[in-house]
This record gives C-alpha cells, sequence and structure tokens, in this order.
C-alpha cells in the first residue's frame, strides 16, 4: 500500500503548488502589464522640459506642422500642493482619532466612530468630491466664501483630507492596538500620566505601523482623481496658489488622454509614469519605515 | 522595631461581576519582603494590582477599600502620584521597545520632568548597579533594550522601577518567565533590596517565597487564609488549608 | 482536572517507606530493651548474643533512615508536616539507637553480675526500675508510631518517679559496697545497670517530647530538673 499512497500525497502537493504558482502569476499580471505599458509609452516624454515647462495646445503632428512638446510641470507642483496641504489637514486628524479608537475603545463614541470610519473607506471617492464640492458651494451662497474659490486647490486639498482621515484614524488604531497592554501598564506603573504614556511611549512604540499608514493614505490621496475633477479643477496655466483652479497628475492623464491628440496624449503616458513611480517609492519607504530604528526587526 | 508602611484594609475588588478580591486585610512592614502564595486565580495578582491602582485601568475593573501609604490613602487622590510611590514589577519584562537601556531606566524621570541631565545619570547609574545589571550594560546604554537576555531585560524593568525612587515595591511573580540562574540572580537582589524599599512579591513558587520572604501571605479564593512569619508558616501552619497547600497536597 | 487531588505521589512514597523503616526500628529496639531487662531475672547466657544481635541491626537500620532522610530533603524540600515528619525521624531514630546500645550493654553488665552470683539485694529494685522504664519506652514508642500526643502527656513524671528510684538504688548499692556485703564487682555493674536505666528512661522522654512536636509544632516546655548525683 505505501509506495501509491506517498506518490499520491507528492503528486497532489506539486499539483497544489503549481496551482497557486499559476494564480500569482495571473495576479501580478495586470500590475506588470501597467509597468511595462507606461515604461515603454512613457519613457519618451521624461526629458528636462517635461520638468520644467507647462503643457501645450493640443495638436497632431501634420506636413508642415511641428507640435510643441511642453511638460507637466505644474501639474507635478499642483499635485504636490494638494497632497501636502491635505495631509497637514489629514494627518494631525487622523491620528487623534486613531488614538481615540485604540486608547478609548471603553467610551460610548468609540463604537460608532469606529464603524462610521469603516464605511467611509469604503465611499466612492466621486461622493466625496460631490460631498466636499457642495459644502463650499453652501460657504459661497451664504456669503462666507466668494464663488471663485468654490473651485480650488483648496477645496481639493479638503476632499482628500476627507478621504484620507478614516485611512489614517484606522491604520493608526491598528497600529496602537498592536502595543502590548503591558507598555502601557509598564508606563503607568511608573506614574507616568495617561496623556504621556499615550503619545510618548505608546505612539512612540507603534510609530512604525503609524507612519506606514500615513503613506499609505498619502499615497491614495496622491492618485485621487474623481474628487479633484470637481473640485480642484484642472488648468494648464500656472499655479495661482490654493485659491485658484490647481492641476494635478490624475487630472492631467484624465484631460489629456481622451483627446486624441499626439502630444498631450504623450505627455498623459509621461505623467502616468511618474504617478506610478511615485507609488512604488511611497510603499518602498513604506516598508523602510516599519523596521526598528536599531535595524532589522519590524516594530 | 519597623512599623508597617503599607496597610489595606478591607480590600474588594471585581472584574464585571467576578469578586476577585474578598474583604482582604493585611499589613507590610517597612525593609521587609512580604511573599503572596496560593493557587492560579486565588485572587493574589488583582490585589497586588490594587495596591498601585494598576487594577483599575483595566475594563470593568472596580476595587473598594483603603490602602493607606504612611497612613494616607492610596485612594484619595489622582492615581498617577500614587503609582509613582508605589512601584511595580510584572510577570513579563515589558521594556520599552523603542527606547534605549539609558532611556528605559531614564524613563519614569523624563516624563516625570523636573530632573537635571547630572541628576538624572547619577539615578541611572544608581538604579542599574541596585538591579545587579549595571556591569553588563555600561558599555552598551546607548544600544537597544530589546537585545538584552530575558533575565537581563527583568532586572532592566526593576532597575527603571527602582529610578523614581518607590517607597514600595510591588513584584508580580517576577521570576516565573526566567531560568533558575537569572530566577536566583533576583531573588538576590530582592535580598539586598528589602533593606532599602519594602518588597511585597506575589510568587506561585512556593519555595521562592520560603527563600526571599519574611513574611508570608496564603490566599486562596480571593480570601486571605493566613498570615505569619515564614518561618513559622513554612514549619507549622495554623490553617489546614495552607498545609495542603505548601504541601503540594491540594485537592 | 478539577476536582483531582495532587498527592505528590514520590513524596509520598519516600514517606511511606520512612513509616516503615521507622516501624521496624522501633519494634527492634522496644525488644532489645525488653530482653535484656528480662535478663536480669535469669541468667541466661544467649540474651547477650541476642541482644548484640539486635544492637547491630538497629544500628544498620539508623544508617539507612539517616541517610533516605537527608536525600528526602534534598528532593523533595518538605515543609510543615512533611518536614517535621523526616526531622522527628532524625531525631527518634537516634534515640532508638540509643536504646538499642543501652539494651547491649545492660544484657552485658547482667551477665558479669549472673557470673559473680551476688547480686541478692539489688536485682529486685533494678527489675522495678526496669520494668518502670520499659513501660515508658514503651509508652513514648507507641505514641510515635500512632502520632498521639496525648498518651504521653505524663511522660515527665514518670521519669521523675525513675529518677527518684535511681538516686535511692544509687544509694543502697553504695552503702552496699561500704558494708561489703557486696563484691566491688557487682556493686559496679549494678551501678552501670543503674545508670543505663535512668539514661533510657530520658530517651524515651526525648522521644515523647518529639511526638508532641510533630503533632503540634510545638516544643514541650520542660520542667526543671533535679540536680541528679556526679556520673560514675
Amino acid at each position: 500500500m505505501r509506495p501509491p499512497k506517498r506518490l499520491r500525497r507528492r503528486v497532489k502537493s506539486a499539483a497544489l503548488l503549481a496551482l497557486c504558482a499559476v494564480a500569482v502569476l495571473i495576479t501580478l499580471l495586470p500590475l506588470a502589464s501597467i509597468l511595462f505599458e507606461c515604461l515603454v509609452n512613457g519613457a519618451g516624454a521624461i526629458t528636462p522640459a517635461f520638468f520644467l515647462k507647462n503643457p501645450p495646445a493640443p495638436c497632431n503632428p501634420a506636413p508642415g506642422v511641428t507640435c510643441p512638446v511642453g511638460g507637466i510641470q505644474d501639474a507635478i507642483v499642483g499635485t504636490l500642493l494638494l497632497v501636502v496641504v491635505a495631509s497637514l489637514i489629514a494627518l494631525p486628524i487622523g491620528i487623534l482619532a486613531g488614538i481615540y479608537l485604540s486608547e478609548f475603545q471603553d467610551r460610548p463614541l468609540a463604537r460608532p466612530a469606529r464603524f462610521l470610519a469603516d464605511v467611509m473607506t469604503g465611499i466612492p471617492s466621486i461622493v466625496i468630491g460631490v460631498f466636499v464640492f457642495g459644502i463650499f458651494l453652501f460657504f459661497a451662497q451664504e456669503g462666507w466664501i466668494s464663488s471663485f474659490s468654490i473651485v480650488s486647490g483648496f477645496t481639493g486639498a479638503v476632499a482628500l483630507a476627507v478621504i484620507m482621515i478614516p485611512v489614517v484614524a484606522r491604520t493608526c488604531e491598528e497600529a496602537l492596538r498592536l502595543v502590548p497592554t503591558s507598555i502601557r501598564e509598564a508606563s503607568l506603573a511608573l506614574g507616568i500620566p495617561r496623556h504621556r504614556t499615550i503619545l510618548r511611549i505608546v505612539l512612540s512604540a507603534a510609530r512604525g505601523g503609524v507612519i506606514t499608514g500615513a503613506l499609505l493614505a498619502v499615497a491614495r490621496a496622491g492618485g485621487e482623481t474623481a474628487p479633484l475633477l470637481l473640485t480642484a479643477g484642472f488648468t494648464t496655466g500656472a499655479i495661482t496658489g490654493l485659491s485658484g483652479w490647481t492641476p494635478s497628475l490624475p487630472v492631467l492623464i484624465y484631460q489629456f488622454s481622451a483627446g486624441g491628440y499626439a502630444n498631450t496624449t504623450q505627455l498623459a503616458w509621461g505623467a502616468a509614469l511618474m504617478l506610478v513611480l511615485i507609488m512604488l517609492l511611497i510603499s518602498v519607504g513604506a516598508r523602510l519605515a516599519l523596521r526598528n530604528r536599531f535595524g532589522g526587526r519590524t516594530a | 522595631m519597623t512599623g508597617d508602611k503599607l496597610v489595606v484594609e478591607n480590600l474588594n475588588a471585581w472584574y464585571g461581576k467576578t469578586h476577585a478580591v474578598q474583604d482582604i486585610s493585611l499589613s507590610f512592614p517597612d525593609k521587609r519582603a512580604t511573599a503572596i502564595i496560593g493557587p492560579s486565580g486565588c485572587g493574589k495578582s488583582t490585589f497586588i494590582r490594587c495596591l498601585n491602582r494598576i487594577h483599575e485601568t483595566q475594563p470593568k475593573a472596580r476595587a473598594e477599600g483603603k490602602v493607606l501609604l504612611d497612613s494616607q490613602d492610596v485612594y484619595a487622590d489622582d492615581p498617577t502620584e500614587i503609582r509613582g510611590k508605589i512601584g511595580m514589577v510584572f510577570q513579563r519584562p515589558n521594556v520599552f521597545p523603542t527606547m534605549s537601556i539609558y532611556g528605559n531606566v531614564a524613563a519614569g524621570l523624563k516624563l516625570h520632568g523636573g530632573y537635571s541631565h547630572d541628576e538624572m545619570d547619577r539615578l541611572v547609574i544608581e538604579s542599574l548597579k541596585k538591579a545587579a545589571l549595571w556591569e553588563e550594560v555600561k558599555e552598551k546604554l546607548d544600544q537597544s533594550a530589546l537585545q538584552l537576555s530575558g533575565g537581563q531585560q527583568q532586572r532592566l524593568c526593576i532597575a527603571r522601577a527602582l529610578a523614581v525612587q518607590p517607597e514600595v515595591l510591588l513584584m508580580d511573580e517576577p521570576a516565573s518567565a526566567l531560568d533558575p540562574i537569572s530566577t536566583a540572580r533576583i531573588e538576590d537582589l530582592i535580598f539586598d533590596l528589602k533593606n532599602q524599599v519594602p518588597v511585597v512579591i506575589v510568587t506561585h513558587n512556593m519555595q521562592q517565597a520560603a527563600r526571599v520572604a519574611d513574611r508570608t501571605a496564603f490566599l486562596y479564593l480571593g480570601k486571605l487564609v493566613e498570615v505569619a512569619p515564614t518561618r513559622d508558616l513554612f514549619e507549622r501552619p495554623t490553617e489546614k488549608l495552607t498545609e495542603s497547600y505548601i504541601t503540594g497536597r491540594f485537592g | 482536572m478539577a476536582g483531582a487531588r495532587v498527592e505528590r505521589k514520590a513524596l509520598s512514597e519516600e514517606l511511606n517507606t520512612l513509616r516503615e523503616n521507622m516501624q521496624t526500628i522501633a519494634t527492634l529496639s522496644v525488644q532489645a530493651i525488653e530482653r535484656a531487662v528480662a535478663g536480669l531475672d535469669s541468667p541466661d547466657a544467649a540474651v547477650v548474643g541476642d541482644v548484640s544481635a539486635i544492637d547491630r541491626e538497629v544500628y544498620g537500620l539508623k544508617e539507612r533512615i539517616v541517610r533516605n532522610c537527608v536525600e528526602t530533603i534534598a528532593l523533595h524540600a518538605p515543609v510543615a508536616k512533611d518536614l517535621r515528619t523526616i526531622t522527628v525521624a532524625l531525631e527518634v531514630t537516634t534515640d532508638l539507637d540509643r536504646i538499642g546500645r543501652y539494651a547491649k550493654d545492660i544484657a552485658e553488665s547482667a551477665h558479669e553480675l549472673h557470673r559473680e552470683g551476688d547480686g541478692r539485694e539489688s536485682l529486685p529494685k533494678l527489675r522495678e526500675m526496669g520494668s518502670l522504664t520499659v513501660g515508658m519506652i514503651r509508652t513514648a514508642v507507641n505514641a510515635y508510631l500512632a502520632g498521639d500526643a496525648t498518651s504521653v502527656s505524663h511522660i515527665h513524671s514518670d521519669d521523675d518517679a525513675v529518677d527518684r528510684f535511681h538516686d535511692e538504688l544509687f544509694q543502697l548499692i553504695i552503702d552496699g559496697m561500704a558494708r561489703r556485703s557486696v563484691t566491688p564487682r557487682t556493686g559496679a555493674e549494678c551501678i552501670l545497670i543503674n545508670r543505663y536505666l535512668e539514661r533510657l528512661s530520658d530517651h524515651a522522654v526525648n522521644i515523647g517530647e518529639w511526638v508532641v512536636y510533630l503533632v503540634t509544632g510545638e516544643r514541650p516546655v520542660r520542667l526543671p530538673r533535679r540536680p541528679s548525683p556526679p556520673p560514675p
């Protein structure tokens, strides 16, 4: 009886392994193909001018017509601006919310808050865009802001912040929860007051997870297109601070890829490549942040 | 003659509905080590955690009664202040993972505020010496606390607790996670420490209580069964229950 | 798991073995002294041999018991009653060994006495004292084996009676030697037997006191003793 049983087991193991490997490959296929397409199509756009000039008038190459190449400078700056302002709003609020959810679990507000945060991470970003737009519209109707400011960099940043906050809050909460209770007890037992225990000891112990959560939220915000369409607008001109229409990479890609004009399409591919590379950089950064500063171990 | 440093009167404690500590009155003399022994679940950990008010940090935990440190009721005011006066060492070493060895020992001082650099250095060195750890770590004070062995980490926790100069030291099964040599080191430590600070040690290892404590209290199902000088308790206990437990014939 | 009684089997077994050994050595020691005291009556030459044999056995058993007790302490770190059981066994086994030795000495002295042939004056008194002493030893040993502290409550007064007997007899023998109604040899052997019996009763008291400690954990209060005449 023995040889057939052993052989059967081995065959089954090998078959399962093969199946899993194929599944993994299929999973990686879209990612690989995206990277490939972006590289192939977008690499050509990456020139010094790409970073220094603004988008040109759309045109198609024709005999006797040389299309200007242009660049996406302000779109890059715009994305940075939007993300930075959104982070300045969302990170403090999100981290404090995460602290509340983790450290004050027994308060009555905690369970509903957690539930709402989870719901919010699932709300389509276009809906959030509409919501924020609606609020600023209301402000303008009340006369608190000028109607020119409804669609602006600031509005876009607020929309991104609203998307980021629940993500930051939940990842921060999870990171804090991973810190063992014994650490908190050790700190309290030394006579360290609770607020210092949370801010200086627990948060510090969880900082790898918190930073990762923040970076992932930033990455998500940087890639959102739909809300920015409504709230930040788009322009091929120069940025005029946060109060005007602010271009961004995702919106640029949207605007230029459907145009059908060769030069702007090329810029769109270049922008897509940039966006993908930035996302990759942030993911790598998040992984590095998980390492304990004393080297090697994850926090 | 040593007076009583810590006096417990009619202490009751609950976890939700469970009445874990039932009307215990006990006193702890100064400059002595007192051991609290008893089978698992007898409430000894809960009891000791009520003394520095760590018990109440757990959800649904409640305590009633009087705990007097030098005649001042520990439950009267803000717990933070009293926790600075009653130190605690836990069952498993719980060093702060993101801090260096120096940082760990100084944590209580730094986050309390009001100490100069020199004072902190002095207290850190003194505490590490009292915890018999100085020689082993003096060359690597700024390295991570996590690279120390289990026994060393526990001694680090002891140093950390001592740095804030507590008036009483509580130890909740401090050696139960350690190997015999580390355990023996910690027992020697307690032997020296008790002359400076009264020590209350919870242990499930009776032999440890016998080796280390001047007085031993036996708890069973939340109640205090017997308390006596250790020599007397282990030679001729008064209660049958105590005799059953310490001779290991429990049923 | 709940409700199952913990027995500490290894230690229990050692304590059982100890109890059996103590039973044996106690029985042997009592046998030895009974034989020796009975030998005060009859000039049976076999008495010395018999008692010596028992004494040797007692000694060997004592050595074994002591070794086992030390090992048990090393291995099991006994406390409370277990600890008292072992320490009392160590003490009592010494007393029993001494009882065996004195029994042999009495048998030898009695043999000499019978050879001399003129112990008529002292022998009845010695026999009386002997049976008192044997009674005390039996009481103490039985109390020990039964773990009963109450039956030894009068052991100190019994000992006082034996002491008084000893003093009277001592004087009697001295007077006899002075009057030359007994030979020096006879007188000497009688004094020795007198002394052995008195010492034996002390050992019985020791055993009694250890029984009290075993049961209560307290050492009994010793009454002040009357001064004894100087040893031979």
